[in-house]
C-alpha cells in the first residue's frame, strides 16, 4: 500500500498549485454574495468569512483531489501497469480510499486556517476588531460538511472504480439529481412519513450531536462504499 | 474469425523442461478478437521472444499473466505454483519476483527519476538501490530530478529496465521494449538485458516487432497470430534447420505433389517472378530436391509465411 | 580465447563454435585446466541462443575435448593426443565427402573415383 500512496501523493502533489487560485476564487465569490445577509458586526463577518472558506473550500478541493487521482489513473496505462506491481486488487481500492481520507484532511486543516486568518483580518479591517468563529459553531460547520463530502464521495467512488473517469464523469452529478427527484417519486408519502419521524427524533438532539451522528454515518458510509467497490474492482479486466 | 491458422510443429518448444511461467490453453475473448487456448512456457533461465503481428494477442496475454486482464479459462503457474489456488496475498507475494516493463512509460507524469525509483523499492521488498545505481551509471541515466514527462523516450525506457532489474526478478516481461528507439540505445538496452541473464536464476518473456533483437537475444521463439500460437521452438531451429526455397512454378507443383513433411502444411509466398516456400528442414529438403534453390531462414521470413503466406 | 560465427555460413552455429574451440585446444591456444566462460556468458558475448552454446559444449564434452564441473563452470580437458587424430580423421572424412560430392556434379563414377584416389596414393608412396 505504501507505494500506492507513494503515487497518489507524487499526483496530487505536482497539481496543489493548479488548485489554489480556482479554489480562492471561488470562496471569494461564495463570501461575497452571501455578504448581504450577514449582520454589521465582526463576529458575524469573522464567521462568515470562515464558514464560507470552510464549506466551499472542502467540497471544492476534495473534489479536485478526487478527480486528480482518478484523472491519473487513465493517463498512458498507468491503472494498468500499476496493477502489474505485486499488490493485490484490495489494495489498490483501499490505498485510494485512504488517499481521499488523508486529503481531505488535509484539506479540513488548510480551509481552516485560511478561513480563521482571514476572518480575523477581515473584521479588523472591516471593524476594527479581531473575531474568530466560536468553536461550537466551527465543529458543527466542519463535521456537517465533511459528513456531506464523505457520504458522496461514498456514493460517487465506486462508479469510478466500475468504469474509470472518462465514462464515470458523467454520473458525478447523480446524487444531487437524486436528491431533486426524490419528491416525484411514488409512494412519496412513505418517505416523507420517515423523514418526518427521523427529524423528529433528530431535532430533539441538541446540533452538536447531531452533526457528530452525521460524522459517524458519513465514515460508515465511507467504509462501506470502500467493500463495495474492492468486489466491483476485482472482477474488471484492462 | 478470419483464416485458421496451422500449427508448425518443431519439437516441445518451450513446454519443455522447468518453466518459471507456464501458460495452459488461455482463452480470453473480446468483441472483436480472441485468444484461443495458447499454451507456452518460459523455460527457467531462458529467453523467450514472443512475435506477432498488432492485435495478434501478445498484449492480452501478457496482462493476463500479470493479473491485469482476467482469462475466460486456461490455467497460469507461476515458479510452479497454479494462480488460481493462491490467495489475493499469497499471489502478490509471488509476483514480487516478476517484474512487467510496459512499451509506454505509464507512471504519473510528474513523478520525478528519482520517484520512480523509490516507487519500486515500496512495491518490491527485494530492490536492491545499489543496483540501480549501478545500472543507471551503466547506461548514462543521471537526471533523478528530471519528471517523467521531460523523459525522452531512450531515457524512459532505461528507467523502467534499470528499476525492473534492481527488484531482483526471477521473471522479467518486457512488452516491446525497443520499439521506436535509436539503435544506439537498442544496443545497451540489449546488452544490459544480456548480462542481467548471466547468473542462470533470471528469465525473460519478450515481445517484439525487432526481429534483429530476438535473433541476438533469445532462445525460444513463440509466434502467435489471430490469437492462436502457430510456431513454438527453439530459435536456433529457424536458421539452422529451417529454410525459405525459391521455385518456379513447375517445380512448386512438383514439391507439393511429393510433399514429405508431417510438421507443417506447406506455407507458401507469391513473388513477381517466384513462389517462395517455407521449409522446415532446409537439409531433408536438399537431398530430396537438390535442383531447387534453398536459403536460410529468418524469424521474419518465418513471420510473412505465417501471416501473409497461402496454405497449401 | 577468440571465436567468430558466421550467419553466411551452411553450419550451424554451435558447429562452428565447437570446432573453433576444438582447433584452438589442438593448437595449444587454449591450455588444459583453462576455465571456459558459462554457457549463459557465451551466449551473451556472442550474441546468440544459450541453447545453441549448450549445444556446442554438449558436443566438445562428448568428444572430450572440455568437462564441466558442476557449481563450477567448464575447463579444457586434458589428454589431447587422441583427440588430436581423431580431429583429423574428421578433416579428412570431410575432405573425401567434397571429393565424392565434387565427381557426381562433375560426372565422375565411382571406379574412375577409385583410380583417380589409387593413383593420389601412389604418388605419395613415391
Amino acid at each position: 500500500m505504501k507505494a500506492l500512496l507513494y503515487s497518489d501523493w507524487c499526483v496530487i502533489k505536482s497539481s496543489i498549485k493548479g488548485y489554489v487560485l480556482p479554489a480562492l476564487a471561488i470562496m471569494a465569490i461564495a463570501g461575497l454574495t452571501g455578504l448581504d445577509a450577514v449582520e454589521p458586526n465582526a463576529l458575524a463577518i469573522s464567521s462568515h468569512v470562515h464558514s464560507v472558506a470552510v464549506s466551499t473550500g472542502i467540497i471544492m478541493l476534495s473534489l479536485f483531489g478526487f478527480f486528480g487521482f482518478f484523472g491519473n489513473d487513465e493517463r498512458e496505462g498507468w491503472e494498468g501497469v500499476r496493477l502489474s506491481l505485486p499488490v493485490t486488487r484490495r489494495t489498490v481500492v483501499r490505498s485510494r480510499y485512504v488517499a481521499l481520507l488523508a486529503w481531505m484532511g488535509v484539506v479540513l486543516i488548510a480551509v481552516n486556517l485560511l478561513g480563521a486568518v482571514a476572518g480575523i483580518v477581515i473584521a479588523l479591517v472591516r471593524y476594527g476588531q479581531p473575531a474568530i468563529m466560536p468553536a461550537s459553531e466551527l465543529l458543527m460547520a466542519n463535521g456537517a460538511i465533511l459528513a456531506f463530502a464523505l457520504l458522496y464521495v461514498a456514493i460517487v467512488t465506486p462508479v469510478f472504480f466500475k468504469m474509470g473517469i472518462t465514462k464515470a464523469r458523467m454520473y458525478v452529478s447523480l446524487p444531487f439529481l437524486a436528491c431533486m427527484l426524490l419528491p416525484l417519486l411514488p409512494g412519496k408519502e412513505a418517505i416523507q412519513a420517515f423523514a418526518h419521524g427521523m427529524s423528529e427524533s433528530v431535532g430533539a438532539m441538541g446540533p452538536l450531536p447531531l452533526v457528530a451522528l452525521a460524522l459517524v454515518a458519513g465514515l460508515a458510509c465511507y467504509a462501506a462504499s470502500a467493500l463495495v467497490s474492492e468486489r466491483i474492482y476485482a472482477r474488471r479486466s484492462f | 474469425m478470419t483464416n485458421v491458422t496451422y500449427r508448425i510443429d518443431l519439437g516441445a518448444g518451450t513446454n519443455e523442461g522447468p518453466s518459471v511461467l507456464r501458460i495452459r490453453k488461455l482463452s480470453k475473448s473480446y468483441r472483436d478478437f480472441s485468444l484461443q487456448d495458447v499454451s507456452m512456457a518460459v523455460p527457467e533461465g531462458m529467453v523467450v521472444g514472443l512475435v506477432g503481428r498488432n492485435g495478434a494477442g501478445k498484449t492480452t496475454l501478457m496482462k493476463c499473466v500479470l493479473g491485469a486482464t482476467l482469462p475466460d479459462a486456461g490455467s497460469i503457474e507461476l515458479f510452479g505454483q497454479d494462480v488460481a489456488t493462491l490467495s489475493d496475498v499469497q499471489l502478490a507475494r509471488l509476483r514480487e519476483r516478476v517484474c512487467y516493463v510496459s512499451a509506454t512509460i505509464s507512471y504519473p507524469q510528474a513523478m520525478t527519476t528519482r520517484d520512480v525509483a523509490h516507487l519500486y523499492q515500496l512495491a518490491y521488498p527485494r530492490f536492491d538501490q545499489q543496483e540501480f545505481e549501478r545500472l543507471c551509471a551503466a547506461m548514462g541515466l543521471d537526471a533523478p530530478h528530471r519528471t517523467v514527462s521531460e523523459l525522452s523516450r531512450g531515457m524512459g525506457m532505461k528507467l523502467q529496465l534499470a528499476c525492473a532489474l534492481a527488484t531482483n526478478a526471477g521473471l522479467l516481461i518486457l512488452d516491446e521494449p525497443t520499439a521506436g528507439l535509436d539503435p544506439i540505445v537498442r544496443d545497451e538496452l540489449l546488452d544490459i538485458l544480456r548480462a542481467w541473464m548471466g547468473p542462470g536464476t533470471h528469465s525473460v518473456l519478450i515481445s517484439s516487432h525487432i526481429t534483429s533483437d530476438l535473433e541476438h537475444l533469445a532462445d525460444y521463439l513463440v509466434m502467435i497470430d489471430d490469437g492462436q500460437v502457430v510456431l513454438d521452438c527453439e530459435r536456433d531451429i529457424i536458421s539452422d534447420v529451417m529454410g525459405v526455397a525459391n521455385l518456379r512454378s513447375e517445380e512448386l507443383r512438383h514439391v507439393l505433389d511429393t510433399w514429405p513433411f508431417e510438421q507443417m502444411r506447406p506455407r507458401v509466398l507469391r513473388h513477381d517472378l517466384s513462389w517462395a516456400l517455407l521449409v522446415p528442414d532446409r537439409t531433408v529438403f536438399q537431398q530430396a530436391y537438390p535442383d531447387c534453390a534453398c536459403d536460410r531462414a529468418t524469424i521474419d521470413d518465418v513471420m510473412s509465411f505465417v501471416v501473409k503466406g497461402e496454405l497449401r | 580465447m577468440e571465436i567468430v560465427v558466421s550467419n553466411a555460413s551452411d553450419q550451424p552455429i554451435y558447429e562452428q563454435i565447437a570446432s573453433q574451440i576444438r582447433a584452438q585446444v589442438l593448437a595449444g591456444q587454449l591450455t588444459e585446466g583453462q576455465q571456459l566462460p558459462s554457457i549463459r556468458m557465451l551466449a551473451t558475448q556472442l550474441r546468440i541462443s544459450a541453447i545453441t552454446t549448450k549445444r556446442a559444449y554438449q558436443e566438445l564434452e562428448t568428444q572430450g575435448f572440455i568437462h564441466t564441473v558442476p557449481g563450477k563452470g567448464c575447463f579444457v580437458a586434458g589428454d589431447n593426443l587422441e583427440l588430436l587424430r581423431e580431429e583429423r580423421l574428421r578433416m579428412v572424412e570431410a575432405s573425401l565427402a567434397k571429393a565424392v560430392a565434387d565427381a557426381r556434379t562433375a560426372g565422375i563414377t565411382a571406379d574412375e573415383l577409385r583410380e583417380m584416389l589409387d593413383l593420389q596414393l601412389e604418388d605419395e608412396n613415391q
